[in-house]
């Protein structure tokens, strides 16, 4: 008899953390369906339909004025937060002085920057590594905006925020002028993206 | 043959769907940076390295991305290297030309064969590029796969590879009807005589057995038919390529004069190092000449206190001979901080590393025991050998490729020297840095003087 209540308590719980796990799974779900976390927070001016890229952060959030912000120096020292760019169109680029491809697509970045600089595009690049050798960077590939310097340990850990758990740059996400990170891409980004995903949202001439 | 590629591109596309327009049209480009052609180095009047060679010659390095991380000091540094080795490479050219080896068998034959690859490359690059997919293909790609940009772009990889390989089977196929290409299936051996014709075409186009093997006599196993025919398929299409991409025109003699411009001092230099190390006998006599090369030092585990006066270093010694451990003791009193740290332990020395009065002390010291006071610059030390390596001189044919590399060292650093001091270098760049310091001088004295 003490067996078979054993038996009726282990079926109970089996089917309790059943239902525990399918509501979880629906929950997570609902929390990684990008269209409901974006759709209302794109501004209708926006011209693009409004999607993060093919993964949710962390934070559950795709705004970036709703994740925890950061604050750190740039190479000339003084200390930023992205407040500081709020209301541009903002492409963060994580790189690194050490990483050819994130060297090979910044002179592009340069460009972007000071032909779209009237159209509202910032660039803001977060370096993973020491100030010394970002800002030899900085000056020899001739930068138009700013790098922010982070310890290649604590930036691994702001790039797992921002999605990236692998540590793996150049990274560069687009941020709206409302906020919304419409796209995150890894990797060298080409023109391609750049006119795909960053352009529409740039005020026009 | 108005273009017998857009004739194949044509065909291609009757096969699939055409709809020749692309989405993304490319809004943004970036301008190069604009270069000046300065000229930093002239060479007896008719060699030149100009700040633009400097800085190619600094972008295809492969250290290119560290040197931006470098401070100024080092960048210049590193810049006036690359460009004495510039200077260097026309200075060999210049020898290289006095001895015609541009005239060579050799040499001749590099060139064609790096002209004929990069034809082909050209050419079949061309073919890839004008493959385009089609809007509607694209716009269904895309919807497929919505917002996983990676496997968007691994789409349109595989659709363009795949139309690419059709291409390229059609284009072989078209050039070999084009020039009546036979193969001679029958004749390829690896027993055939190198002169054996085993493909012919018009225009010229001939494949024999030395083209795709030579008979060398360390060669245990021949290779088998198969082998020998897949290395006459690949250069015939090689050839074929490279023929049609000649006869429509496709310029690459800039790329095959940068080409000889590097090819011909690095071919002077090899063979230069051949002569200076072929002999057996230089080599041997190097290797009497010069016992340091092969000399393999003794190296000893020492263990060791540093005591300030030879009082306590006497009173230290008294200690351990009563049966105190030299280690534990180094650790409390040691002036060595090293020596401190690791309790004594000093790790692996070698022989002619180190302080030679110390060195004269252990050498002749059985392991285990426990010298005299030692008096050193640095302090009264005691030692002792916990373990030792024997040293002893390496055998002359276990190193060979060694001292043939210090000879090579050896001789082109005369070689260098003489070469330089046998043509006319300016060096326009150091005037120009000289000229520009002393005005800049003159302007602060004058400054200097008005206030």
């Amino acid at each position: 008899m003490k067996q078979n209540n054993k038996i009726s308590l282990l079926k109970l719980l089996t089917v309790f953390s059943s239902i525990i796990a399918v509501l979880a799974y629906a929950y997570s779900h609902q929390a990684i369906d990008v269209k409901q976390l974006t759709a209302s927070d794109v501004s209708s001016e926006t011209p693009v339909s409004p999607k993060t890229a093919q993964l949710t952060l962390p934070e559950r959030t795709n705004n970036v004025w709703q994740m925890k912000p950061f604050t750190l120096p740039d190479t000339k020292g003084n200390t930023h937060t992205l407040k500081d760019w709020q209301g541009k169109v903002i492409m963060l680029n994580f790189w690194a002085s050490w990483c050819s491809p994130c060297q090979f697509e910044i002179p592009r970045f340069v460009n972007y920057q000071k032909r779209y600089a009237q159209q509202g595009l910032q660039i803001i690049g977060i370096g993973l590594d020491e100030q010394k050798k970002l800002a030899n960077v900085e000056r020899s590939l001739e930068m138009n905006y700013p790098t922010l310097v982070i310890s290649q340990q604590e930036g691994g850990k702001l790039l797992e925020k921002w999605g990236n758990d692998q540590g793996i740059v150049p990274y560069t996400a687009v941020i709206a002028t409302d906020g919304t990170i419409v796209y995150i891409h890894r990797g060298s980004m080409e023109d391609e993206d750049f006119n795909e995903f960053v352009l529409p949202l740039l005020s026009k001439k | 043959m108005k273009q017998l590629t857009s004739y194949l591109i044509k065909a291609i596309f009757s096969l699939a769907i055409i709809f020749p327009h692309t989405v993304f049209a490319d809004k943004v480009t970036i301008d190069t940076s604009a270069e000046t052609n300065e000229i930093l180095v002239t060479i007896n009047n008719e060699r030149t390295v100009t700040d633009k060679d400097l800085e190619e010659a600094l972008r295809s390095s492969p250290f290119y991305t560290q040197f931006n991380t470098m401070g100024e000091k080092q960048q210049a540094s590193l810049r006036g290297n690359i460009l004495k080795r510039l200077v260097i490479a026309r200075l060999l050219s210049l020898e290289a030309e006095k001895e015609k080896l541009q005239e060579s068998a050799e040499f001749i034959k590099e060139v064609d064969s790096f002209r004929k690859g990069l034809l082909y490359r050209y050419y079949m690059s061309n073919l890839k590029d004008k493959i385009k997919i089609p809007k509607e293909k694209q716009a269904q790609m895309k919807q497929q796969f919505k917002g996983n940009r990676d496997a968007y772009t691994a789409a349109k990889a595989t659709f363009i590879t795949k139309q690419y390989n059709d291409l390229y089977q059609l284009t072989i196929k078209s050039l070999q009807q084009r020039y009546h290409v036979k193969l001679h299936n029958d004749q390829i051996s690896a027993n055939a005589k190198p002169e054996t014709i085993i493909l012919e075409g018009d225009k010229g186009i001939v494949i024999t057995m030395a083209d795709i093997y030579t008979a060398d006599k360390n060669t245990i196993q021949k290779p088998h038919k198969d082998e020998l025919l897949d290395k006459t398929i690949q250069l015939a299409e090689l050839l074929l390529v490279a023929k049609i991409a000649d006869e429509e025109g496709i310029d690459v003699s800039a790329q095959v004069d940068g080409f000889k411009q590097e090819r011909l001092p690095a071919m002077y230099l090899e063979q230069k190092q051949k002569k200076w190390t072929g002999s057996p006998k230089v080599l041997r006599d190097y290797y009497v000449k010069h016992p340091e090369a092969s000399f393999i030092p003794q190296r000893w585990h020492l263990g060791m206190i540093v005591l300030k006066t030879e009082d306590e270093a006497k009173a230290v010694l008294a200690r351990i001979k009563k049966g105190e451990s030299l280690f534990k003791l180094a650790g409390e009193l040691s002036i060595d901080p090293y020596g401190r740290e690791h309790k004594g332990d000093m790790g692996w020395v070698r022989e002619q590393s180190g302080d030679p009065i110390i060195e004269d002390a252990i050498k002749n010291l059985p392991d285990g025991q426990i010298s005299g006071v030692i008096n050193t610059h640095k302090g009264y030390l005691i030692a002792t050998i916990l373990d030792r390596r024997p040293g002893g001189k390496r055998k002359f044919i276990s190193m060979q490729d060694k001292i043939a590399q210090l000879v090579i060292n050896e001789k082109m650093h005369n070689f260098l020297q003489d070469l330089q001091s046998k043509y006319d270098v300016q060096w326009s760049v150091l005037k120009k840095q000289n000229e520009t310091q002393e005005s800049a001088q003159n302007k602060t004295q004058k400054k200097t003087i008005k206030s």
